[in-house]
């Protein structure tokens, strides 16, 4: 009995692997950031949209351990390819270096860039950093803005760096960032002193949703007349855009991280390797006062 | 004091000799120090009417903390979950003003939020309290353990209630609620008026002209600044943040217990020798027990006055605050074995700490990044003065 339902399974796989392809999809959520329901949404539906299946998996730890596990699982479950998110290339690196011996195309996304192709992986679907941060310091500049601010909450963390930098490149103008720290009285308080400190100032980036929420006040109490352009959705952020606190907000538009790997797998496997020439940047996109209210409407869901 | 002897003990000194014997004396100095140096740096623009008031809050929200960790730490023990404690605390108010009270009880406004929160930080210390006065643990070693339990716990009710570690958007409670304004809304606002006053009679004739160059238009805001007046001519800021009432209201009373109530002595003598003081009939445990209560209360406080300013709280709330507490602690004079310090030190150590980590941003030409570069060193400072002064007083010990 036990043999015939066995060979019953395996031959229902090989029958459905054969009419329908089958994508793994591995994050590094541990399953209650609200972030990453919205990339699993983006990848089922290009699955259906394709009439591919596609797995979700991760490890509730969030343990860089248990999920190059799963991605070892993954791999040996022979699928027609594997989109993974990449927090810690040297945990991960092994396991995917290995699926993609085995003839397993990968595609990483959300984080790990820089080593996506040194992997093997065939591309990478993400935001880079810095290139958000010159949108942001571009869109300011032909908003007006002539001296920047940029308000870091973790001076340290390279990503956020990169993204004040980014922003002065796109203004125009020397590196002017402070450390405002996660203390929201802190980041007030120290906004504030660094808009009295040079007057001149009149743009200012934070790149964190509650940063930019609490310099909104600092804004507001030195009276001054500054553009304000944030990182990253939240309730309040989208609130001060909607009633012109806020200029916009970059949105690092996570469900293409979950949508556009499963179509550049389709199209690689069913088209002779066919492969876009460069990386897809699924950011920076723009939320600003045209379109806060149907952004609204979807985060959570589809932004 | 080699040449002096004990028939000099009676001597009679000189108002100075009294003043430079106070324990207060050294982180006295350091503040007037750091006062005139920023003061200057800053252009004055430090202590015009927003820079004064952002100042004051910082000081506040420290002082409030290192109140409680200085008391603590007189009476011989520390604690490092102070930080978490403030963490826990926010969550739990952020948390029941977003979702509702617990177990199905409805709706929560602010003072509820508040008491219930309250209660349940009050319990932790109790509970820390007990613990390292049972065990005989260090206590570094029991609030490590609950510097990571309670961020823990934090993080965990954040994730599974709320989904997000942050909560944001809700509603601003200070318009509608007295409690929720006496905590985070703004207090003594007769000091800003008066200041606006005077600003107006010193001011009178002065106009913005649209002919001005934009470096004469910079300069008179800044003169303006200094008279609390913004640049649309009307009064700038109107008054303190709440929390700066409640550093004084915690500081007096930690003054008047420490210094002029039987508990005051009990928190010295546990301090200093508590097999002596145990001895002598100092009930030592209830006075720590009632000292970890003490700090996850002045935790709490910070942690109200910021969730019912801001309207929101997330998981990282008052990380590190435990490392400032105890910093700003010792730069008052508190010494780190127990027995020695004062109240009016600490405040001193606040205003220091307070300015020293706002102070670099009013200075263009300083990074933001040296203001622990500069924080380290005071700290070093201000122990090493404090330790000179301690030994005169103490004649040595």
């Amino acid at each position: 009995m036990k043999t015939l339902i066995a060979t019953a399974c395996a031959a229902a796989l090989l029958a459905s692997a054969a009419v329908a392809e089958r994508y793994v999809m591995i994050t590094h959520t541990q399953g209650t950031d609200p972030f990453w329901p919205v990339v699993e949404k983006g990848g089922r539906d290009a699955a259906a949209a394709i009439g591919a299946t596609l797995e979700y998996n991760f490890d509730v730890s969030g343990d860089m351990a248990a999920m190059a596990a799963l991605i070892e699982a993954a791999a040996a479950s022979n699928p027609d390819g594997i989109i993974v998110s990449l927090p810690d290339a040297a945990a991960l690196g092994p396991a995917i270096k290995a699926a993609v011996a085995d003839g397993i195309p990968v595609v990483t996304m959300n984080s790990g860039l820089e080593s996506s192709a040194e992997l093997g992986a065939l591309m990478h679907v993400g935001q880079p950093e810095r290139l958000a941060g010159e949108a942001a310091g571009g869109r300011a500049a032909s908003e007006g803005v002539t001296n920047g601010l940029c308000l870091n909450q973790e001076a340290f963390n390279t990503a956020l760096v990169d993204r004040c930098e980014g922003y002065f490149a796109g203004l125009g103008g020397d590196l002017n960032m402070i450390d405002v720290s996660n203390d929201p009285a802190q980041i007030e308080t120290r906004t504030a002193a660094a808009l009295q400190a040079d007057p001149s100032i009149d743009g200012v980036l934070a790149v964190g949703p509650h940063v930019c929420e609490a310099a909104v006040k600092a804004i507001d109490a030195v009276g001054a007349d500054v553009h304000l352009a944030c990182f990253d959705l939240s309730p309040g952020v989208m609130d001060m855009i909607e009633n012109g606190q806020a200029s916009f907000t970059i949105d690092q538009q996570q469900r293409l991280q979950g949508y556009m790997p499963v179509i550049v797998l389709h199209l690689y496997n069913n088209h002779a390797g066919l492969l876009p020439g460069n990386n897809i940047a699924s950011g920076p996109g723009f939320v600003d006062k045209s379109n806060a209210a149907a952004v609204k409407a979807l985060a959570g869901i589809d932004r | 004091m080699a040449d002096s002897s004990e028939s000099d003990r009676l001597q009679k000194e000189t108002g100075f000799q009294k003043l430079i014997r106070r324990p207060e004396i050294g982180a006295f100095i350091v503040m007037v120090i750091i006062i005139v140096a920023l003061a200057i740096a800053s252009d004055m623009k430090a202590f015009n009417a927003l820079g004064l008031k952002n100042n004051i809050k910082i000081i506040s929200q420290y002082g409030i903390i290192a109140i409680g960790a200085a008391l603590l730490m007189i009476a011989g023990e520390f604690d490092l979950s102070i930080g978490s404690m403030i963490g826990f605390a926010g969550m739990s108010m952020a948390l029941m003003l977003k979702w509702g009270l617990p177990f199905g009880l409805g709706e929560a406004t602010p003072f509820t939020a508040f008491f219930i929160t309250l209660i349940m930080t009050l319990s932790i210390g109790y509970i820390i309290g007990t613990i390292v006065v049972r065990s005989g643990l260090s206590s570094f070693i029991v609030t490590l353990g609950f510097l990571f339990f309670l961020r823990g716990v934090t993080e965990v009710a954040f994730r599974l209630i709320n989904q997000s570690t942050q909560v944001s958007g809700l509603p601003d409670y200070k318009e509608e609620s007295w409690f929720a304004n006496i905590l985070g809304g703004e207090v003594f606002g007769w000091f800003y008026d008066a200041w606006y006053w005077i600003g107006t009679k010193v001011s009178s004739g002065i106009d913005m002209n649209a002919d001005m160059s934009r470096a004469e238009r910079i300069e008179l805001i800044e003169y303006l600044g200094l008279l609390n007046i913004n640049r649309r001519m009307e009064q700038w800021v109107t008054g303190f943040d709440a929390r700066f009432l409640w550093f004084i209201v915690i500081a007096v009373l930690a003054y008047f217990i420490l210094s002029r109530t039987q508990i005051g002595n009990w928190i010295y003598a546990t301090g200093d020798n508590k097999e002596a003081a145990r001895a002598n009939g100092v009930p030592v445990n209830r006075v720590k027990i009632g000292l970890f209560m003490c700090t996850a209360f002045c935790a709490t406080m910070f942690a109200a006055c910021q969730v019912f300013d801001t309207n929101t709280s997330d998981a990282a709330k008052g990380n590190l605050m435990e490392l400032f507490a105890i910093a700003i602690a010792v730069v008052g004079g508190t010494l780190m074995t127990g027995g020695f310090g004062s109240v009016l030190g600490v405040v001193f150590g606040a205003i220091t700490v307070g300015l020293v980590a706002n102070a670099v941003f009013f200075i263009p030409a300083i990074d933001g990044a040296w203001f622990r570069v500069f924080l380290g060193a005071i700290l070093l400072a201000a122990v090493f003065a404090n330790e000179r002064i301690r030994k005169r007083i103490t004649g040595g010990i």
